[in-house]
């Protein structure tokens, strides 16, 4: 893990600020890279060997990041740790330790495009997306031609309620070309946002002529069909969305929400397995698992899930419930039972549906 | 045989002796050649002058020798007179001596005049080889037979008349003139014989001796009468008698005598040097006529060549008189015509001595003998030494370098014989070629090689031009050599001054070179192909020198256009376009500026260089030969015509951007041209290719907007729809196709733009602007096959609208109207829905009989199974809302009649729910069977909720409960049953829908156990976006 306070003294103050959203410098229209002190060696040399721990896999993920922390220690200004810090830490689903690291890589070099993808992702994961925001909108200040920023742009702007600027972002993006089937996949889901679903299918439509190989269109072509209530043609776009790509995880993990509705475990337990091996990582995927192991009886093997979940996020709030709801009902584990819902109610949202129920079942096991 | 130069040489020096004027007259001294190696002003001295005679003295001759034929004319015919009168007497022999004297004189003027015609006729023929046919073959001899009568009158009738040998001999030399020498010889002899004091007795020897000698070829009696000649050495013949001998003995082989005698001869002249005047003229001209006999004799015998001469003279000792005589002899034989010896007795003369003075005048006689042999080739290699060994750098001029007027002249002489010589036979061609009607092409041949020859040779000679275009004609014209032709026509061009030959070689040189230029090239690709040839550069050269050494000429226009026609033609645009714009600029009122006008269009065109054809188009706009309205409209178009294509070679070139602000340009600057819409258009098309959507629908657009009636305004507003929808500016693309609609009814995409409003508004949620588009269509096109498309899509919006009545309407008039679409089923059960929706289950009961109805006429159809099972599903749902309908209250007897009723509907539900099943559509399957167990859950729960009656005991009301429980049982067991049915069979056949989460919710309530309920939180769907690789660095780079 990230020693964050050691790493970066005031990190969280400069994230409040925005560290790095003045963008980058540019010059004669082009992003110019800042100026950074040559690298320490001792430095450099933790950093490879950090590269090479790295390289063996998801398990060693953590001696690796144990190597770039000493890098920056030996070296503060080595961006190029931080950023591999903040890329390990968004693999881990650490999102918040993620966003401390790429900030702080982008404090030191404001011109490195992939800090900034790798920040403006762990901001959006972590519920941010404001902050994501401010930071695409300084980069394209800079480089406004950056259509792939523009369109991380308009995501942002979009899961932030920003609908109106979003559709404006997009559109703008059409009018460049009119053949981004990518763009009008993102003017899809804000109409889906607004709720203009005839206007969202024939945007996806469109993306789907445009890149008929796009998994990720026939996916949200699914979540219209859920809208509508119609889970069997969801089902079907979802499987066409599979077929394009068999490692989209999103329409994997979509299509055992299907199943999970019906409760159709086993079938969902299968998915999942899929989605897993895919995407260690989410502990959405753990969550999910467990909801279908609790389903087909197997107690055990749920809360191993849920605390698999814990262990990628440990305050994630639907893992605390769920494994609340488990010890509860299921094993008549009232004092771990307790303590997740506890806890749930700590760092689950206000207004998130379950505090009601969570409350409830602590009366009960009083 | 004697020729009768020898008869004129015997007769005047008889003549010369009497003192006669008309003997005088035969004795024509020659003129002595001289060896001479003086220098130019010693030439100027001793060089005989030839004083041309005053014209008044001439004229005073000629009237004076008229005057004396006629006096001896009269004389004669005075003596005849008085002969024929008068009685003979002493006088009559005197009389008659008269008469013949006079007759002799006047045969010999005869003579003499047919010599000189004669002498002129030969002249001709050195100078004209065809005026040779007109030489007589014989030359001319004196008639002295009338003469010779008189003589012989006077001999017979006067035999001791006082000057009777002088009658003999005349008599006998007009015998031997008569080729009568035996009869001659007698009275030869008779004068020997019978008047030893005859003054004739030499010159009667001398006739004996050459009888004998040329008759009788007796050289023994021959030199026998010459010695006796030679016994008067006061006779004229004294010396040729001499001569003679020595010949004699030459013949007799008695060299020894023939060379001191011949050596005698010639020392003549030297001998006499310190005599007096008279005895050494007499030396000379007795040196001079030996010489001429021995000329003679070497001409007279064919089978002596030059060298034999010269050798002959070699070996008498007279080597220094060697060239006099091959001189007279190469002259004598040429004056006879006889070509072949004379050539080599001037070649002779010429290898005697290469570097004599007159080694150039022999050359020419070789040329010229060479010539009249028709010898053409020898005389044209001997031309060529002429002009090359006696050039100002030959070696004979350097020999004669003390000589500069004789190189001069030799040169000057050489010039012109040669071009002279080129100029005849130049003639001669083309004289034959008007006789003959033919062109003999070898006469031509020759004559331009002379001319080429004499061009070559005498370079910068004045007549160089002249000449030049003599030849160059020939080339031309004759031969068809057209590429000599055309170089020798430059070459005249060339020449300076500028001069009367210039221009017409100007024009043929460029006539020359057309003529060689392979058909033009009529595709572009050809043209290129098409490389220029030396031939076609020379003609653009002759056409350059023309507009540069005649610029004012009148036909330099016409040049300089045939010049740029000519670039065009092959494609050298560039070069076409000066020649065609330097017509333009300095001729702009010619009527061929016009037409070059034109051509360089066409040029910049077949050049496809657009720009330049809309530059010049511009110019010439201002230009008067363009002035017209209908020549500016036509160059209005070819500037839109070319501001389009440039704009088309912009797309090609890919620079969209460009090309589509040049299109708009045209529509600008020629709003009322008939390709501004056109142009619009195309800017439209180029901007979308720019990736400027927007931009491309303004243009699009701009054309209804600036230009309505165009016929390309629908076209391009659906376009910009089209456009506008690509970028997903829905709203936008909806008014166009709506403006389309309204403006461009007639437009064949019209109803289609119609129908994709509708569908627009649709997406919008706008659907009363959707519905009357749909409307509007179907009124439009009810006979298409889209027609019922867009009534079933305006059934659907009815439905998305809520609005069931006109779902009810819309759906009921497509089922009527097409009753047999695929879609007819559908239509009906839509229509049930409507009406369901409505609470007309009876109408919606027959909708769905209807729906089923056609079902079992069709069958097959998935689609049609699919709404047929809906069909069977929704009678269910009628059936069971019947069911629902009916409130369990009342007393036990009415509780139990509403009951049993409500279970029979029930069961009929229940029927018709299982007839769904056997449809075999999973999706509507499972919702029967879902229907099935919530009905009897419902019907338990109906139980259950029953009201005891109050008027029961306690007990009884104990017993009551008790009954209705253990129905309940009952019934929710059916309930389970069938939820546990529909949910695995739905688990089983892969239906994940609704209903399935219905069966499993049900079964959660009806059996927690084994279906616990879901409380979990877990996530829902997540939406799908381009997967953002995120990546480690792997690299520390400070550049």
């Amino acid at each position: 893990m990230i020693d964050i306070r050691k790493a970066c003294t005031g990190l969280l103050v400069c994230g409040f600020l925005g560290c790095g959203a003045t963008g980058p410098q540019q010059k004669d229209g082009k992003i110019v890279a800042a100026d950074v002190p040559a690298v320490v060696p001792e430095a450099q040399q933790l950093f490879e060997k950090g590269l090479a721990t790295m390289a063996r896999g998801p398990k060693h993920y953590e001696k690796a990041i144990e190597f770039f922390q000493k890098a920056v220690d030996r070296d503060k200004n080595l961006f190029e740790a931080w950023h591999n810090l903040g890329y390990l830490a968004s693999r881990q689903g650490r999102w918040l330790d993620s966003v401390e690291a790429y900030d702080k890589a982008l404090s030191i070099q404001p011109a490195s495009r992939s800090s900034l993808l790798g920040l403006t992702n762990a901001y959006v994961r972590n519920g941010d997306p404001e902050s994501a925001q401010a930071r695409f909108a300084a980069w394209l200040k800079a480089d406004p031609n950056d259509d792939e920023i523009r369109l991380l742009y308009a995501s942002a702007l979009r899961e932030a309620g920003g609908m109106d600027e979003a559709l404006t972002q997009v559109l703008g993006l059409l009018a460049k070309n009119s053949n981004n089937a990518v763009a009008f996949n993102a003017l899809g889901l804000i109409y889906r946002k607004q709720g203009k679903g005839g206007l969202a299918e024939t945007a996806f439509r469109r993306a789907a002529e445009l890149d008929p190989k796009a998994g990720y269109v026939w996916n949200n072509l699914g979540l219209l069909s859920i809208d509508d209530k119609n889970d069997q043609e969801a089902f079907a776009h979802f499987s066409k969305a599979i077929e394009l790509d068999p490692n989209y995880v999103e329409a994997i993990l979509n299509r055992a929400v299907v199943y999970l509705d019906c409760g159709a475990y086993e079938q969902a337990l299968e998915e999942l397995k899929k989605a897993v091996a895919l995407r260690a990582s989410d502990p959405d995927v753990h969550v999910a698992l467990g909801v279908a192991s609790r389903g087909l009886g197997k107690m055990a093997l749920a809360v191993q899930h849920y605390e698999k979940a814990l262990e990628l996020q440990p305050d994630y709030p639907p893992a605390l419930y769920d494994l609340g709801v488990l010890y509860m009902d299921h094993r008549d584990d009232k004092k771990s039972a307790r303590e997740k819902l506890l806890l749930f109610r700590k760092v689950a949202s206000s207004d998130d549906p379950k505090q009601e129920d969570a409350t409830l079942r602590l009366k009960m096991l009083q | 045989m004697r020729t009768t130069a020898n008869i004129f040489a015997a007769v005047g020096f008889v003549l010369l002796a009497e003192g006669s004027t008309h003997a005088a007259a035969m004795t024509a001294a020659p003129e002595p050649d001289r060896e001479s190696s003086e220098s130019d002003d010693e030439e100027v001295a001793n060089e005989p002058t030839v004083l041309p005679m005053p014209p008044d003295v001439e004229k005073l001759i000629q009237y004076l020798e008229k005057q004396a034929v006629q006096i001896r004319g009269e004389g004669i015919q005075l003596l005849k007179d008085y002969l024929r009168t008068s009685r003979k007497g002493p006088e009559t022999a005197e009389a008659l001596f008269k008469l013949a004297e006079l007759i002799w004189e006047d045969a010999q003027a005869g003579y003499l005049e047919s010599m000189g015609a004669y002498q002129a006729a030969v002249e001709l023929c050195h100078t004209d080889r065809s005026a040779c046919k007109k030489v007589p073959r014989q030359r001319p001899k004196v008639d002295l037979t009338p003469a010779q009568d008189v003589y012989r009158q006077l001999i017979h009738e006067y035999p001791r008349f006082r000057k009777i040998d002088t009658v003999i001999y005349l008599y006998a030399f007009s015998l031997r003139e008569q080729d009568k020498g035996d009869e001659a010889v007698r009275y030869f002899y008779k004068i020997l014989k019978e008047y030893p004091a005859s003054r004739f007795r030499a010159d009667a020897w001398m006739a004996l001796g050459e009888y004998r000698f040329y008759e009788r070829q007796d050289h023994v009696g021959a030199l026998k009468a010459y010695e006796n000649v030679a016994k008067f050495p006061s006779s004229q013949l004294h010396g040729l008698a001499l001569f003679k001998s020595a010949w004699c003995y030459w013949k007799m082989g008695n060299g020894d005598m023939a060379a001191q005698r011949f050596k005698d001869v010639l020392d003549l002249t030297e001998r006499a040097r310190d005599r007096g005047a008279e005895e050494r003229k007499r030396a000379a001209e007795l040196q001079d006529q030996a010489l001429d006999y021995l000329v003679e004799l070497f001409t007279e015998d064919d089978t002596k060549s030059a060298r034999d001469a010269f050798d002959f003279m070699v070996q008498i000792g007279g080597k220094a008189y060697s060239t006099r005589v091959l001189k007279r002899l190469a002259e004598t034989v040429f004056d006879q015509t006889r070509y072949e010896r004379a050539a080599e007795a001037y070649l002779f003369l010429l290898n005697l001595d290469p570097m004599g003075k007159d080694a150039p005048e022999y050359q020419i006689r070789v040329v010229e003998s060479f010539q009249s042999l028709e010898s053409h080739d020898r005389a044209a290699a001997e031309m060529r030494k002429l002009a090359i060994n006696y050039g100002p750098k030959s070696d004979w001029a350097r020999a004669n370098k003390d000589r500069p007027k004789t190189v001069a002249a030799a040169r000057d002489r050489a010039a012109e014989f040669i071009r002279t010589h080129a100029k005849v036979l130049h003639a001669n061609a083309q004289r034959n070629e008007k006789e003959s009607k033919t062109v003999d092409k070898a006469m031509f041949a020759q004559a331009a090689d002379a001319y080429g020859f004499y061009l070559e040779q005498f370079e910068g000679s004045p007549d160089a031009a002249e000449l030049t275009y003599y030849r160059a004609d020939i080339l031309f014209f004759k031969l068809q050599d057209f590429r000599k032709a055309g170089d020798a026509y430059i070459s005249v061009a060339r020449t300076k001054p500028v001069g009367k030959f210039h221009k017409d070689a100007l024009l043929q040189a460029m006539g020359s070179f057309e003529r060689l230029r392979p058909p033009a090239p009529k595709s572009s690709a050809d043209k290129k192909n098409r490389k220029v040839t030396e031939d076609d550069r020379k003609f653009a050269e002759a056409a350059d020198l023309y507009a540069e050494i005649l610029p004012d000429d009148k036909d330099i226009i016409t040049v300089i256009y045939k010049n740029g026609l000519f670039f065009y033609d092959y494609g050298e645009y560039d070069e076409a376009v000066k020649r065609f714009g330097l017509i333009l600029e300095r001729y702009p009122d010619n009527p061929l500026a016009a037409d070059a006008g034109d051509h360089i269009l066409r040029s910049f065109s077949e050049a496809s260089d657009y720009e330049n054809i809309e530059h010049w188009a511009r110019r010439l706009k201002k230009s008067k030969a363009f002035a017209t309205p209908v020549e500016q409209a036509r160059l209005d178009n070819l500037i839109v015509g070319s501001m389009t294509k440039s704009a088309e070679a912009l797309v090609e070139k890919k620079e969209f951007e460009k090309a589509a602000t040049r299109f708009h340009l045209v529509a600008e600057e020629y709003p009322k041209h008939t390709s501004a819409p056109v142009a619009l258009l195309n800017a439209g098309a180029a901007f979308e290719k720019a990736g400027r959507p927007q931009s491309a629908v303004d243009s699009y657009r701009e054309i209804a907007k600036r230009f309505p009636g165009a016929a390309q305004a629908p076209a391009a507003l659906f376009t910009a729809a089209q456009l506008e929808e690509s970028v997903a500016d829905y709203a936008s693309a909806a008014d166009i196709y709506e403006q389309i609609s309204h403006s461009y009814p007639k437009f064949e995409r019209s109803s289609v733009a119609l129908k994709n409003a509708g569908l627009l508004r649709q997406s919008l949620g706008q659907y009363d602007r959707a519905a009357a588009h749909y409307a509007a269509y179907e009124k439009r096109n009810r006979a298409s096959s889209d027609a019922r498309d867009v009534a079933f899509q305006r059934g659907i919006l009815m439905e998305e609208k809520k609005d069931h009545k006109q779902a009810v309407v819309v759906f009921g008039e497509f089922v009527k109207n097409y009753p047999n679409d695929e879609h007819a089923i559908e239509a009906m059960v839509r229509q049930a829905r409507a009406q369901m929706a409505l609470r007309s289950d009876n109408r919606a009961n027959e909708s769905l009989e209807q729906a089923l109805g056609a079902y079992k006429k069709q069958k097959g159809s998935k689609i049609a199974a699919l709404y047929a099972a809906e069909a069977r599903y929704l009678q269910g749902q009628i059936k069971f809302r019947d069911y629902e309908r009916v409130t369990v209250s009342g007393g036990p007897k009415q509780l139990a009649r509403t009951l049993e009723n409500k279970a029979n509907l029930l069961d009929d539900a229940k029927k018709i729910y299982l007839d769904v099943v056997e449809f075999k559509v999973p999706e509507w399957a499972t919702a029967a069977l879902y229907q099935i167990g919530r009905g009897y859950a419902t019907f338990a729960q109906t139980i259950r909720g029953t009201d005891v009656p109050k008027q029961l005991s306690e007990d009884e009301q104990i017993v009551y409960r008790e009954e209705l429980d253990k129905s309940v049982i009952v019934i929710e067991d059916k309930a389970l049953d069938a939820y546990r049915m529909g949910y695995s069979k739905a688990i089983e056949i892969g239906v994940y829908n609704e209903y399935t989460k219905r069966l499993r919710q049900a079964l959660a309530e009806l059996d927690p156990g084994t279906f616990p309920p879901e409380v979990e939180i877990r996530m829902g769907p997540r939406q799908g976006e381009a997967e953002l690789r995120l990546m480690p660095i792997e690299e520390i780079r400070r550049d």
